[in-house]
């Protein structure tokens, strides 16, 4: 009984939600955002309390289930039109299905890996799953949502290693978009070849896998500068614009400007609550929700965006342990694919806003405006709680 | 797995102390008391070249001056500065400030083509002007004044809809966009990409330098267009149209359909909107009866008159009703018909004649015989499948579709078959009555029959050069092909051989000595006023490598205006071309 609750788990994931109703307020004192992330806390601690006691076994049966009302959902708000097609109204109340549906892909995964959990290392099971996840990919990329797509990838590769799938294999897998990525110049796409021939002599890879590992890799390193090369200039352009939008110098790049301006004006300690001038001034047309980590660097400087990090690495760090003691295979892809949607929005979201990461879009969660984020990410926390609950006691 | 949360958390953090601690004082100092102003640098607009490389429209730089709506301080001393020097209205300064709401920090032009002095009083008092700046903006030259104005196009200020509906492509408030030609067919090719520089700015307006580690965006030219126009054509042509108030002129290669040279008049002169068009002038330019800013070629619908006796002629042949050598019932200048009297253009009638002869003569008593035996259903059919009654996809929209009556059209339009009879086959088939074609499509009606019964998509585009990229050529492209056989081409072409060159004919002003032009006359009825004339030719006719279109509004009949296209077709044939070999 001692392990019924994680209260640190608990405690972190409210303390991250206060945080961001303080920092909502302190953005738009004036407007009532900040009481409506009140609100969605309320109802998101309400959905934290329904996933800690559903029994994960209607999870494991409805996963199909999930899966097939998530693609329903997402084709319904792709058809539905307008210029960003990311949100869906039951009359008053609107939502993103795109946060919801970056669990239902956690539970999808987590049924589909559990079934087959003997033949892990059959390469059907891992297309499969790739298959199983390039279907809400496309579909959000098509909104376009670029950073949800990345994190049904997250979802994946998290899953399939907790499934136990060996790190070298779940690298061979990636090694192709390695080679997309490093192709960008002739010499980093030289030594990454070289190095994925030397991983792959050393650990004497049959000459089945060999073979069509190096032959992808040689012809995605050769033919994506070619491509690339062939296309036209405007085409490089949209395509460039779409994966980093802060190439836009109005927009997107604007906002990166000031949000760094933001957080690096907030030195060690800060400026103080309330106190930020990037912020009080409007020069952050989003600074409530994606651009929220400016305002906590901007009025709580170093200090105050360093606590915040440590609370998230307490939070994966539980998450992590979590996962460890869970009863079986189920639960801990569960965990670890909870952990996955985390951890890569907190990533990418803090990345986005001190410039190292592209402008995607991706709600910090637990702290950024938003009621289907914040219900979602206590949602993902009430779901951890149950698999904690129900963790085998020691060894 | 930690592991690699806490070196992912690692970067995060480096990052962080990056910019809070090692560059905290720059950002602090960039926060407190300096502004970063983002100012456009302009992708320099694609040039407007002719098929032969030579310069239809350029640029050249100029100031223009520009408010920066959040820096800006609408104090009432300000402004009546503002106004006194630049004689701008203190509205349009009200209106730059609220304009696009789109960004408060992007600057917004309030007076363009500034003279280098207004810059440099400014320069010198740049600190009494807060959020003024001026910038180099390239403005188009015109170097044909109003030569080809509806094929070239204007450029203006993107208008409010515009910008709704191209926001998602990267339009902004202020943006020049094209109104009308291949300036805005092509903008999105012509406009290239604007960059930006982000600098850092005092309160007090005093610019230190460009923000650190945020390098600006250079901006990437537009790309080149080149015209199927040619210079030379264009020009004689526009030389030859002096002597028409209101009318079209269409030269076109028959051989794939590019336009050549194209006017549509009134034209009016392109240079009119580099500047700020006064009211008196707007007025003009949009004056409801002459409308110069109308392009007649390709959105003026008129009667197509007798070059649509090809239409029944083909249907005809095709049909075995007749060949060229069937002879009718011979005009007698009117003919009773159901109830009334049709009349023949010759009041004296033409006798007994072939259809050679009829399409030489265009006697309209010979196509009334030949419509009733084809019918009204086959003669719509045809109609529509020779390009008419829609548009015929020429790559400067807006374009008119023209109107082609059917048999449901008079059901609808008299209540039911009874209402009306087939009176109305005897008008159309000689193209008057409801059908109407808008001047590019009986161009590409007679060109199809130059060429052999093509139909080819018309354009005045034939390349897109962008600036360091490989050129991207237009393609020619095939719509659709003629509903007729060799046979009728080829009596149509004899018809129209003998409408130029033999004595009887209606076209003969149309005759050079040393090349057989083959052309077809048209009068359509005016009820507003004298008939319209139309001539439309090509040459040489055995292997036709100009056809040249002529209306003229109100210029009566067609005949008496053969000898322009005929001027231009020597032009072609013996200036034109042999210099361009």
């Amino acid at each position: 009984m001692s392990r019924k609750i994680d209260w640190t788990l608990l405690i972190v994931a409210l303390a991250l939600a206060s945080i961001g109703i303080l920092l909502i307020y302190s953005a738009l004192p004036t407007g009532k955002a900040w009481s409506r992330q009140l609100i969605y806390l309320f109802v998101g601690v309400v959905f934290m309390f329904v996933m800690w006691k559903i029994p994960l076994r209607i999870h494991y049966s409805l996963g199909w289930i999930y899966y097939a009302l998530t693609l329903i959902i997402l084709i319904f708000v792709l058809l539905q039109g307008g210029d960003v097609k990311r949100w869906i109204s039951i009359g008053p109340i609107g939502f993103q299905p795109s946060e919801f549906a970056k669990l239902a892909m956690v539970f999808t995964m987590g049924r589909y890996l559990y079934d087959r959990k003997k033949e892990i290392a059959n390469p059907k099971i891992v297309i499969g799953a790739i298959v199983l996840t390039a279907v809400p990919f496309a579909i959000v990329m098509g909104q376009p949502d670029l950073g949800t797509a990345m994190v049904f990838t997250a979802i994946l590769v998290a899953s399939l290693y907790t499934a136990g799938m060996p790190e070298l294999t779940l690298f061979l897998l990636a090694s192709p978009f390695l080679s997309l990525v490093s192709a960008v110049h002739w010499i980093p796409w030289a030594i990454y070849f070289i190095l994925l021939l030397a991983i792959l002599y050393y650990s004497k890879a049959r000459l089945i896998v060999f073979a069509p590992v190096a032959i992808a890799n040689l012809l995605i390193g050769i033919f994506t500068p070619a491509i690339w090369g062939s296309i036209r200039e405007y085409q490089k352009e949209r395509i460039l614009v779409f994966l980093d939008p802060g190439r836009d110098p109005f927009g997107a790049g604007y906002q990166i400007i000031q949000s760094k301006i933001a957080i690096g004006s907030g030195c060690f300690w800060g400026k103080g609550f309330l106190e930020g001038t990037q912020v009080n001034l409007a020069f952050l047309p989003a600074r409530h929700t994606d651009f929220i980590f400016a305002v906590l660097g901007e009025q709580f400087g170093f200090v105050g965006c360093s606590i915040v990090l440590i609370l998230y690495l307490i939070l994966f760090y539980r998450i992590i342990r979590i996962a460890d003691d869970a009863r079986n295979l189920y639960a801990r892809i569960l965990a670890i694919g909870c952990g996955a949607v985390l951890f890569f929005g907190a990533f990418v979201n803090i990345g986005m806003v001190t410039g190292i990461m592209p402008v995607t879009g991706l709600p910090l969660p637990f702290i950024s405006l938003g009621g289907t984020s914040l219900i979602t990410s206590l949602a993902i926390i009430g779901l951890l709680q149950n698999i904690h609950s129900r963790a085998v006691e020691g060894p | 797995m930690f592991v690699v949360v806490c070196a992912v958390f690692l970067l995060l953090f480096g990052n962080l102390f990056k910019l809070q601690i090692v560059k905290g004082e720059y950002y602090y100092r960039l926060s407190e008391n300096n502004r970063i102003r983002i100012v456009p640098l302009r992708a320099p607009r694609g040039r407007i070249l002719d098929r032969q490389g030579r310069i239809l429209v350029d640029n050249r730089p100029t100031y223009t001056i520009s408010l920066i709506p959040f820096e800006f301080r609408p104090t009432p001393e300000i402004i009546s500065r503002l106004h006194k020097l630049l004689n701008v209205e203190k509205e349009n300064i009200d209106r730059a400030l609220t304009k696009g709401g789109i960004t408060r920090y992007s600057p917004v032009p309030i007076k363009r083509q500034v003279d280098f002095e207004t810059v440099s009083y400014l320069q010198e008092h740049l600190l009494d002007f807060p959020g003024v700046i001026y910038q180099v903006d390239p403005v188009r030259i015109y170097p044909l004044k109003s030569h080809a104005a509806h094929t070239i196009g204007y450029i203006g200020e993107i208008s409010i809809p515009e910008l709704r509906a191209l926001y998602q492509k990267g339009y902004k408030a202020g943006d020049l966009v094209g109104k009308l030609g291949i300036e805005k067919a092509y903008d999105w090719f012509l406009r290239g990409k604007d960059g930006a520089e982000y600098l850092e700015v005092r309160v007090t307006g005093e610019v230190i330098g460009p923000v650190e580690d945020r390098p600006g965006i250079q901006a990437v030219s537009g790309a080149d267009i080149v015209s199927t126009i040619d210079l030379n054509l264009q020009s004689y042509a526009e030389t030859l149209m002096t002597a028409v108030d209101a009318g079209v002129f269409i030269a076109m290669d028959p051989r794939n359909c590019e336009i050549l040279a194209m006017v549509s008049r009134p034209g009016f002169n392109l240079e009119l909107f580099t500047r700020t068009i006064t009211d008196s002038i707007w007025q003009l330019l949009s004056d409801p009866v002459m409308h110069p800013l109308l392009n007649r070629a390709t959105q003026g619908t008129y009667p197509p008159a007798s070059g649509f006796k090809m239409i029944t002629a083909m249907g005809a042949v095709d049909e075995g009703i007749a060949n060229a050598n069937t002879c009718l019932e011979p005009c007698r200048g009117t003919v009773w018909y159901g109830d009334r009297w049709f009349k023949c253009w010759n009041r004296r009638g033409h006798g007994e004649i072939d259809l050679v002869q009829a399409i030489a003569q265009s006697c309209d008593i010979y196509f009334y015989q030949l419509a009733l035996y084809l019918g009204l259903d086959k003669w719509s059919k045809l109609a529509l499948k020779s390009g008419f009654g829609k548009p015929t996809g020429i790559d400067i929209p807006p374009e008119a579709s023209g109107f082609i009556p059917t048999r449901d059209y008079y059901n609808k339009r008299y209540g039911g078959r009874s209402g009306w009879g087939n009176g109305v086959l005897l008008n159309v088939c000689i193209g008057q009555g409801e059908v109407l074609v808008t001047p590019i499509q009986l161009a590409l009606y007679f060109s199809a029959i130059a060429n052999g019964g093509t139909i080819y998509r018309p354009r005045v585009v034939s390349e897109i050069r962008p600036p360091m990229d490989r050129p991207l050529i237009v393609e020619e492209e095939i719509v659709g092909r003629l509903p007729a056989s060799g046979e009728a081409l080829k009596i149509s072409v004899e018809g129209m051989i003998e409408a130029v060159n033999s004595p009887l004919g209606t076209g003969v002003w149309a005759q050079l000595p040393d090349v057989v032009i083959a052309g077809k006359t048209g009068t359509a009825q005016n009820p507003h006023g004298e008939d319209h004339a139309w001539f439309t030719c090509f040459a040489p006719a055995e292997d036709p490598r100009i056809m040249v279109l002529l209306l003229v509004e109100q210029g009566g009949s067609g005949g008496a205006w053969a000898h322009l296209p005929r001027d231009f077709i020597w032009y072609f044939l013996n200036i034109y071309e042999p210099r361009a070999l």
